[in-house]
Parts: structure tokens; sequence; C-alpha cells
């Protein structure tokens, strides 16, 4: 075996294992909770697909929150609430 | 010998790539997410220290001692404001990301938000410079007021943008479930040409088209959270469907319709 050819799987294991140790060290983003009603019962043909529809739409629902997280003003009302005028009387 | 070191370091270098790795996720995910937040925690902190320190000194110090002590206390006052309007300007540079990212929102809505948000950084840099260009207490209670009045603007503006979003989102799932309604409806007209009693699946199916057609006028009107609540609801009332049509659809396959 030729010293180019072990530097090329040496580099391409280091750069494997590399992604994986990112990947296994960084969390997964949350899924919400699902709240959904058991609809995987056995179901005919016809109304399978409408049932996984169903769930997507369910996903869809549980998500609407995360989706407008980071427009969160909870922090701004802490900030006003630091910065009232009386908090600069003594000065 | 040699082979044996050379496979030593070999692995040791993989190990190494492999900790690299792992740290730099680790350090990734452990940051602070906002450095204008943490900016703001250290303002904040030096100056209730200083301020505190000046009011324990106001009992006790002479006049020119105090005066020497205010000063100190107004930088870091000047400071906290800053911080103030910095995180929340910082805070208002993501948001337009965000909206520019979000495909459930049309490109004119975006637009129209995208101004919004940056009428408000200009405000906010505006307001920055009236902080740095204070001079004295009542000067800086004054610019205050008009930050935290600036602020309430932000709220205002962030709530608009949540529900734009969450009213966009209802909009794309009402279409789904009236997507769902159609499929459901196919079903019961097959069923009925099988001679299946759907006098109750139709009863039902109209019930989830009132309710989606309820959910579609309350989004039209702005109001996220009763379109929500009757988009599950039409949801709960297909699911009930579903449910109802496969059991029929069952007893038609074991032949004991009624």
């Amino acid at each position: 075996m030729s010293k180019a050819f072990i530097w090329t799987v040496v580099i391409v294991l280091v750069l494997g294992l590399g992604v994986l140790g990112y990947t296994y060290f960084t969390p997964q983003t949350a899924v919400a909770p699902s709240t959904a009603e058991n609809i995987a019962q056995p179901v005919a043909t016809t109304t399978s697909s409408v049932d996984t529809d169903l769930k997507g739409v369910q996903t869809d629902l549980n998500n609407l929150d995360a989706n407008v997280a980071d427009f969160s003003t909870q922090d701004i009302v802490d900030l006003e609430k630091d910065l009232e005028s009386s908090q600069f009387d003594v000065l | 010998m040699h082979k044996k070191t050379s496979i030593i370091i070999q692995l040791i270098s993989v190990a190494l790539m492999f900790i690299l790795a792992a740290t730099l996720a680790y350090a990734a995910n452990t940051t602070a997410a906002d450095p204008a937040a943490d900016a703001y925690q250290k303002a904040k902190t030096e100056w209730q220290t200083s301020r505190d320190q000046l009011r324990e000194k106001i009992k006790t110090e002479k006049q020119d001692v105090l005066q020497a002590l205010k000063q100190q206390s107004f930088i870091k006052a000047q400071a906290i404001l800053s911080k103030a309007i910095a995180r929340v300007k910082s805070r208002l540079v993501k948001a337009k990301t965000k909206v520019g990212n979000m495909k459930v929102l049309t490109d004119e809505r975006k637009s129209a938000l995208i101004a919004d948000i940056d009428k408000e950084i200009s405000a906010l840099d505006a307001l920055s410079a009236k902080v740095n260009a204070a001079t004295n207490k009542e000067e800086l209670k004054t610019v205050a007021a008009d930050v935290r009045a600036e602020f309430a603007n932000v709220r205002a503006l962030f709530k608009k943008i949540a529900n734009e979003i969450t009213l966009s989102n209802i909009d794309k799932t009402i279409t789904k479930l009236n997507a769902i309604a159609t499929k459901l409806e196919a079903t019961i007209a097959t069923l009925k040409g099988k001679e299946v009693d759907v006098t109750e699946f139709e009863t039902t199916l109209a019930q989830a088209k009132d309710v989606l057609t309820q959910a579609a006028s309350q989004s039209k009107a702005g109001d996220s959270q009763q379109a929500r609540k009757l988009a599950e609801q039409a949801r709960t009332i297909l699911v009930k469907l579903a449910g109802q049509l496969t059991a029929a659809q069952a007893k038609l396959e074991g032949g004991t319709n009624e």
C-alpha cells in the first residue's frame, strides 16, 4: 500500500469521525409535545392518507407557538422596568 | 516498529479531531446566544452597584465628594441605557433575518414588516445618540422615558409580527383541513354509491366545513387565537369523521352494513 493511500484513508477517517463527533454533541431541535389523539387505528386505504394528513395538521398546530418564540416580548418588558425614570433620581 | 508508531499517531489524530469537534459543538451550544444581553446585564449590575453606593454616601459625604460620585454614576446610567438600546436593537436585527427567511409570509408582507423593523432600528439609533449627548440628570431622565416609549413600540411590533406569522400558518392549516374535508367528502360519496346510509357522515362533514369557514373568517379578521381554536376544533371533527368512515368501510367490507 502506498503512503498516499494510507494518508487518504486516515484523512477520510478523521473527517468522518469529526463530523460524527460534532453531530453527536449537537442537541436536536426540541419537538413540541404532541397532544394527538390516537388516530392510528387500522384504517381502510381510502382514509389512511387522511389520517397522515390529520397528523401533519396536528404537528403544524403544535408548532405554531415555536414559530413565534423569537418574537417574545417579556425581556423588553423587564428592560422597561429597569429604566423607569425614578431609577435615576439619585443622580 | 515504524509502522506501529504510525498507526498510534493516526489513532491519536483521530481521537484529537473527535475531541476538537465535540468541544466546538459544546462551545457553540453553551456560548451566550446574545452578546448584547450579556453586555446589558454587566452594565445593569455596575449601574445598580454604583447607584446603591451613591445612596449610601449621600447620607455621609460632603457635597464635593458626592459630586464626583454622581459623575461616576451618571456614566454608569448612560451605559445601562445604551446597552438596553443595543440589546433591543440586537433583537430587531435578528427579527429582521427571521422575517426575511419566513417562507410562510408573502414577499409583500415581508417587505412591509422589514420596513417596520428598520424604522424602529433607526429610532433606537437616534435615541442612542441622545443618551450619549445627555449632560445632566434631567436630560437623562427625559431620554430614559423616550427609550421606554420606544421599547413599547418594539413590543407592539413584535406582537404584530408574531400575529401575522401565526395567521399565515393558520391559513396554511385551514387549506390543508379543507383538502382533507374534500377527500372525506369523496369517501362519503363512494359509500353513498354503495347504498350506505351516510346521513350522519354528511352532518359531521357539514359541521367541519362550517367551523373551517368560521376559522377562515377569524383569520381574515386578524384574530389568530380564535382562528387557531376553530382550526383545532375543525381538525377534531375531521378526526371523528375519518374514524366514522373507516368503521363504515370496515363494516361494508365485512358485509354487515345496516
